[in-house]
C-alpha cells in the first residue's frame, strides 16, 4: 500500500514534469542525451565536451519548443521531424561546430530520446508510472557502448522503436498487477536506456561525420536556421558568442532584408534595442520603402523618447523623437511628441532660469542681511535672511545642482539667524539706563515750577523793593523835622 | 537819657536845670540868668528899692514891669506853646534828643497825640533809629489813619528799620491809608506789592486791581498790570495773568522784567517755546530776575537735549548771588548730562548731605551715575542715602532694580520693578527695565510686551527717550521670538 502511494506521488510529479504524452522523463532524457554527448567525444571522434552546456539547454528545451521547432511532430510523424532536422543540420554543419548548432543537437536528441522510449505507445498510466521509476533509477544504472552507425532516419528509427517498445506489454502488464517496476522493467531498463542513448549518438554522428549536403534543405530553411541561431544567442545574450557565429552563420545563408528584420525583431523582443534599430536600420538604407522597418524604428525612438521623457532626460527626448520622425517621416505622433519635448526643454529651461534668478535673488538678501548686521541694524538683518531662506525654499528639487546650493544655503542661514537672535538678546541690555534722560527732563519739569514761582516771587519783591526806594527819595524831606 | 542842660538865651551858654535852686526853675550857671523869668539872680545882693519919688524908680519899675510882662509872655510861650512845634524846633536846631524828651513828656500826658507821634518819628529818623522811627509814625498813622505821610513813613521806616514784623506793620499803615484814601492810587500799589511780599496773592490782586481801576498816573499801568499778572499766575489764574502782562507789555515792549514776566508764564503754561524766547529776550533787555532767567532757559536746555548750553547757563545762574537751591541741583544734572561725572558726582554729593527740597534726588542721581559706571557698592551706598533722606518713588525701586540687575539678581530686580509699577504703573524707565530683565531671561513675549509699553509712554520726538532705538529693538525681539519655532523645526 506503501508502495502503491508511493508510485501514485510519483507518477503525480511526474506527470507535473511530463504535461503531455512523451516518451522519457525530462531526467533520464537529459541522461541520455548527455551520455550520447560524452560517448561521442569518447570515441574520439567528435569532441562535443565544450559543447555540453548547449546541448543539456538543447536537450532541456519544452515540448512547446520541440513543436516550434519541428512542425512535422504537430502531424505526429516523429521520423520525418527527425529526418528534416539531420538534413539541416548536416547543411549547416560547416566545419565547426557552434553553440546554436550544439543546442540543436540536443533537441534533436532530446527528440531522438522521446521518439526511442519504450512504453510511448502505451496507455498513459502506465506509461507515466513507467517513466517516474525511470526516472528515479536512471542515474544508477550503467550504459553499454555500442558501436556507431550511420542513421538512415526511416529504416533506422522505424526499427529502433520497434525495439524500444517490444515489452511493452508485460511491463504494462507488471504495473497492471502491482508490480511495478520491479519486474521487466526494470531488467530491460539499461538495453532501452543504451538504445536511446545509441539512438541519439549514432544521429549525431551521422549528422556531424557525413558530407555537408545542402540538396534538399530549402532557402526557407535555411533562413528560419539562421534566423533561429541569431534568436538562441539573442536571447541568451551571448553577444560574443553571436558575434563569432556571424561569419559563420553568414555563410550558410547571407541574411536577406526579411531575416534582417527578423534578427532585428529578436533584438528588440530581447530589448536589445541598439543592435536591433541597427539592424533595421541596415535594411531601411538598403531599402527605404520598407514601412514596416521604419516603423518599427520609429517605435523604437518613440519608446525610448517617452523613456527619456519619464526619465526627465528631455533632450534625449527630443533627439528621439526626432530620429522617430527621420525614420518614418509619416509618422502620425512622431512630430508631435517632439514638438512636446521641444516644449517641455522651453519650459524646463525657462523653469531653470527663474531657479538660478531665485537663487540669485536670495543672495543678494543674503548680502544685504550682512550689510544690515555689520550696521548694528539687526531686525533689517533678519527680515532679509528670512525673505532670502524663503526665497531658497521656494526653489524645487528638479534641478538638483541648484537644489543643493539651496539647501545650504537654507542651513547657513539658520545658523545666522540663531547668531543674529543671539546679538539681538546681546545688544538689547545697552538700553538699560535710558530712563535715566527721562527722569532728568522730568526733574527739569519739576525744576521749571519751582524757577518760574521763585520769578514771580522775585518780581514782586524787587518791584517792591524798587518802590521803596522811590518812596524813600519821595518822602525823604518829609521824614524829619528839618 | 542824655544830657538835659538847655542853652541859655542870655550868654548862650548851656544851663544846668539840675544845678537850679527850685523847682521847674532854670537857671544858667554861668550868668544867673533865670531862664524862666529873665531875671538875673544875685546871689549875694538883696535886691533895693528907691526913697524918693524917683522917676528912676518909677521908670524902672515901668521897665520891669514891662520886663516882667515880657518875660512872662516868653514864659508863657516857651512854656504854654505846643510841644510839638517845640520838639520840631529842638530838631531843627539839632537838639534831637531836646525835642525827644518834649515830646516824651508831652505824649505822656497826650498819648493820643498822632502829631506828636509824628514829629517823635521825623525826630528818630532824624537820629537814624528808624526802627523807633518806624514805631512812632505807625502810631501817629494809627492815630491819624488819614495822615497819608504817617502810613507812608510808616512804610519807608519800617524797612529801613528791618523789625522783625516790619512788613506787617507797613501792610498795616498802608490798609490803614487806603481806608481812609481810597482813590490813593500809590498807596494800593504799595499794599498789593507788600501784600505780594509775604504771599498773600489775593490780596494783592485786589489791591492792584483796585489801582488799576482807578486809572490815575501816580503808578505807571504798565508796572500796574505787571504785578497783577504776577499775582494771578500765583493764584492760577493764568489767562487773566497772560492778558495783563500782555497789555504791559504792549506799554513797554522793551521792559526786561515784563519780557520775564511773559517768560514764566508761558512757562507755567507749559508753552515751553514761547517761554524761551520771552526769558532769552529778557535777559538780552536785562532783567531784575536774569539768574532766575538763566536757570529756566538752563532747565529748558536740558528739556530739549542742549546739554552743553544747559551746563553754561545753569553755571551762570549758580553764580549770581542769591541763587537759589535749585539751581546748583540742576546745575549738578547737567554735569552728569554732559558726562562730567566727576564733578558731577562731587556735586551730587554736597547735595545729598545737606538737608533740603533736593537731597534725596541728589542721592539718587548720584546712584544712576555709578550704575552708569557698574559700580555696585557706591551706588547701593547712594541709593540707601537717598532712602534715608525720605525718597520712596518709583523712580527710586527702578534703581535699585537697575542694581540688582548689575549683580545678574533677576528675580530681584523684577521685584524692584514691580514695586516702581505699584508706585506709579506709568513710569516708563520701570517698564524700560523691566522689559530688558524679561528680554536677559529669554522671555522675550513679555518683554516686547514691556517694552511696548514703555513706547507708548514716551514721546516719540524725546531724544533722550531713544523712541526709535528701542521701536527697532522691539522689531528686532519680535522677529527673534517668531523664528525660535522655525530654528526649533530645523533642528
Amino acid at each position: 500500500m506503501r508502495k502503491f502511494i508511493h508510485h501514485l506521488t510519483v507518477v503525480a510529479l511526474t506527470l507535473a514534469m511530463v504535461p503531455t504524452a512523451w516518451a522519457w522523463g525530462p531526467k533520464t532524457q537529459l541522461s541520455i542525451v548527455t551520455t550520447a554527448a560524452h560517448l561521442l567525444s569518447k570515441e574520439g571522434g567528435i569532441q562535443l565536451r565544450q559543447m555540453d552546456e548547449h546541448i543539456r539547454e538543447g536537450a532541456l528545451a519544452s515540448q512547446d519548443a520541440l513543436k516550434e521547432q519541428y512542425p512535422e511532430l504537430r502531424l505526429g510523424d516523429e521520423i520525418g521531424a527527425i529526418s528534416g532536422e539531420m538534413q539541416l543540420l548536416q547543411a549547416v554543419r560547416g566545419d565547426a561546430i557552434d553553440a546554436y548548432f550544439a543546442y540543436r543537437l540536443g533537441m534533436l536528441g532530446k527528440l531522438v530520446a522521446q521518439v526511442t522510449a519504450p512504453m510511448s505507445q502505451e496507455d498513459a498510466t502506465y506509461r507515466n508510472l513507467y517513466y517516474a521509476d525511470v526516472e528515479e533509477r536512471i542515474q544508477r544504472i550503467g550504459l553499454d557502448a555500442a558501436a556507431r552507425k550511420r542513421v538512415e532516419p526511416k529504416d533506422y528509427f522505424t526499427r529502433v522503436i520497434l525495439e524500444a517498445n517490444v515489452n511493452n506489454d508485460v511491463i504494462a502488464g507488471e504495473y497492471e498487477d502491482g508490480d511495478g517496476f520491479e519486474g521487466l522493467a526494470q531488467s530491460s531498463l539499461a538495453i532501452d536506456a543504451a538504445r536511446s542513448v545509441s539512438a541519439v549518438a549514432d544521429t549525431w554522428y551521422t549528422i556531424l561525420s557525413g558530407r555537408a549536403v545542402q540538396g534538399g534543405i530549402s532557402e526557407e530553411q535555411l533562413r528560419n536556421y539562421v534566423v533561429d541561431a541569431h534568436g538562441y544567442y539573442i536571447r541568451a545574450g551571448k553577444v560574443a558568442e553571436l558575434k563569432a557565429a556571424k561569419e559563420r552563420l553568414a555563410k550558410i545563408i547571407e541574411p536577406d532584408p526579411d531575416m534582417l528584420v527578423r534578427i532585428g525583431d529578436l533584438y528588440y523582443e530581447a530589448q536589445r534595442f541598439d543592435e536591433a534599430v541597427a539592424v533595421y536600420e541596415k535594411v531601411l538604407a538598403d531599402m527605404p520603402q520598407r514601412r514596416d522597418v521604419a516603423e518599427r524604428i520609429a517605435a523604437y525612438y518613440l519608446q525610448k523618447g517617452d523613456k527619456a521623457l519619464n526619465d526627465g532626460r528631455l533632450e534625449d527626448a527630443e533627439g528621439n523623437f526626432a530620429s522617430a520622425l527621420s525614420s518614418d517621416p509619416l509618422h502620425n505622433t512622431a512630430e508631435g511628441r517632439r514638438l512636446e519635448a521641444v516644449g517641455m526643454i522651453a519650459d524646463r529651461d525657462a523653469r531653470l532660469e527663474a531657479t538660478r534668478r531665485a537663487l540669485e535673488a536670495a543672495s543678494q538678501l543674503q548680502a544685504m542681511a550682512d550689510q544690515e548686521s555689520l550696521k548694528n541694524r539687526y531686525a533689517e538683518a533678519a527680515v532679509l535672511l528670512r525673505q532670502s531662506r524663503d526665497t531658497y525654499q521656494s526653489i524645487s528639487d528638479e534641478f538638483p545642482l541648484e537644489y543643493q546650493r539651496a539647501l545650504n544655503n537654507v542651513r547657513d542661514i539658520q545658523y545666522r539667524l540663531q547668531e543674529l537672535r543671539q546679538q539681538i538678546l546681546a545688544n538689547a541690555q545697552q538700553f538699560s539706563g535710558t530712563g535715566s534722560a527721562l527722569d532728568a527732563q522730568s526733574l527739569a519739569d519739576e525744576g521749571a515750577a519751582i524757577f518760574d514761582k521763585q520769578a514771580l516771587t522775585a518780581l514782586v519783591s524787587g518791584a517792591y523793593e524798587r518802590e521803596m526806594r522811590q518812596l524813600e527819595e519821595d518822602i525823604r524831606e518829609r521824614a524829619t523835622v528839618n | 537819657m542824655a544830657d538835659k542842660k538847655v542853652p541859655c538865651p542870655f550868654c548862650e551858654r548851656m544851663a544846668d536845670p539840675e544845678k537850679v535852686p527850685g523847682p521847674g526853675d532854670i537857671i544858667c550857671v554861668q550868668c544867673g540868668m533865670n531862664l524862666l523869668t529873665g531875671l538875673k539872680v544875685d546871689r549875694g545882693q538883696p535886691a533895693r528899692s528907691s526913697a524918693k519919688i524917683p522917676w528912676f524908680g518909677i521908670l524902672a519899675a515901668l521897665v520891669t514891669v514891662l520886663v516882667v510882662a515880657l518875660v512872662a509872655g516868653g514864659v508863657y510861650w516857651i512854656v504854654l506853646r505846643d510841644p510839638v512845634e517845640r520838639a520840631r524846633e529842638a530838631g531843627r536846631g539839632g537838639n534831637v534828643l531836646d525835642g525827644i524828651e518834649i515830646l516824651e513828656a508831652h505824649i505822656a500826658k497826650v498819648p493820643e497825640d498822632a502829631e506828636a507821634h509824628l514829629v517823635m518819628g521825623q525826630l528818630y529818623w532824624q537820629g537814624s533809629e528808624f526802627a523807633r522811627a518806624a514805631a512812632e509814625f505807625s502810631i501817629a498813622s494809627r492815630l491819624a489813619p488819614q495822615d497819608e505821610d504817617a502810613a507812608l513813613l510808616t512804610v519807608v521806616a519800617s524797612e529801613k528799620g528791618k523789625t522783625v514784623d516790619y512788613t506787617n506793620t507797613q501792610i498795616a499803615a498802608l490798609q490803614r491809608l487806603v481806608q481812609e484814601q481810597p482813590r490813593n492810587a500809590r498807596a494800593l500799589y504799595l499794599l498789593g506789592l507788600a501784600l505780594g511780599t509775604i504771599g498773600d496773592h489775593v490780596g494783592q490782586a485786589s489791591a492792584l486791581e483796585r489801582a488799576l481801576a482807578l486809572g490815575t498816573d501816580d503808578v505807571p499801568e504798565e508796572s500796574l498790570r505787571a504785578q497783577l499778572a504776577v499775582a494771578q499766575a500765583l493764584l492760577g489764574q493764568t489767562a487773566a495773568a497772560e492778558e495783563q502782562s500782555q497789555k504791559a507789555l504792549a506799554q513797554n515792549p522793551n521792559d526786561g522784567d515784563v519780557q520775564a514776566l511773559q517768560g514764566f508764564l508761558a512757562s507755567l503754561r507749559g508753552e515751553n517755546s514761547i517761554a524761551t524766547a520771552a526769558l532769552e529776550q529778557a535777559v538780552r533787555e536785562s532783567t531784575s530776575v536774569g539768574e532766575l532767567a538763566k536757570g529756566r532757559l538752563g532747565l529748558a536746555r536740558l528739556e530739549e537735549g542742549r546739554f552743553d548750553e544747559a551746563l553754561a547757563l545753569l553755571r551762570e545762574a549758580k553764580n549770581a548771588p542769591g541763587a537759589p537751591p535749585a539751581t546748583e541741583f540742576y546745575h549738578a544734572l547737567a554735569l552728569q548730562l554732559n558726562g562730567l561725572n566727576e564733578e558731577a558726582v562731587a556735586a551730587f554729593d554736597q547735595i545729598a548731605n545737606t538737608p533740603g527740597k533736593f537731597s534725596g534726588d541728589a542721592a539718587m542721581q548720584l546712584g544712576q551715575i555709578y550704575l552708569d559706571q557698574n559700580k555696585i557698592d557706591p551706588a547701593s551706598e547712594a541709593l540707601r542715602r537717598a532712602q534715608s533722606n525720605g525718597e520712596s518713588s518709583a523712580r527710586l525701586y527702578t534703581l535699585l532694580g537697575r542694581m540688582e540687575m548689575l549683580q545678574g539678581n533677576v528675580g530681584e530686580a523684577q521685584n524692584s520693578f514691580r514695586q516702581a509699577l505699584q508706585l506709579d504703573r506709568d513710569y516708563a524707565p520701570a517698564h524700560l527695565e523691566n522689559g530688558l530683565a524679561f528680554v536677559s531671561r529669554g522671555s522675550l513675549i513679555e518683554g516686547v510686551q514691556e517694552l511696548r509699553r514703555y513706547l507708548e509712554l514716551v514721546s516719540p520726538e524725546n531724544p533722550g527717550s531713544r523712541y526709535p532705538e528701542i521701536e527697532l529693538l522691539v522689531n528686532q525681539l519680535s522677529e527673534a521670538s517668531d523664528q525660535a519655532p522655525v530654528i526649533e523645526a530645523a533642528r
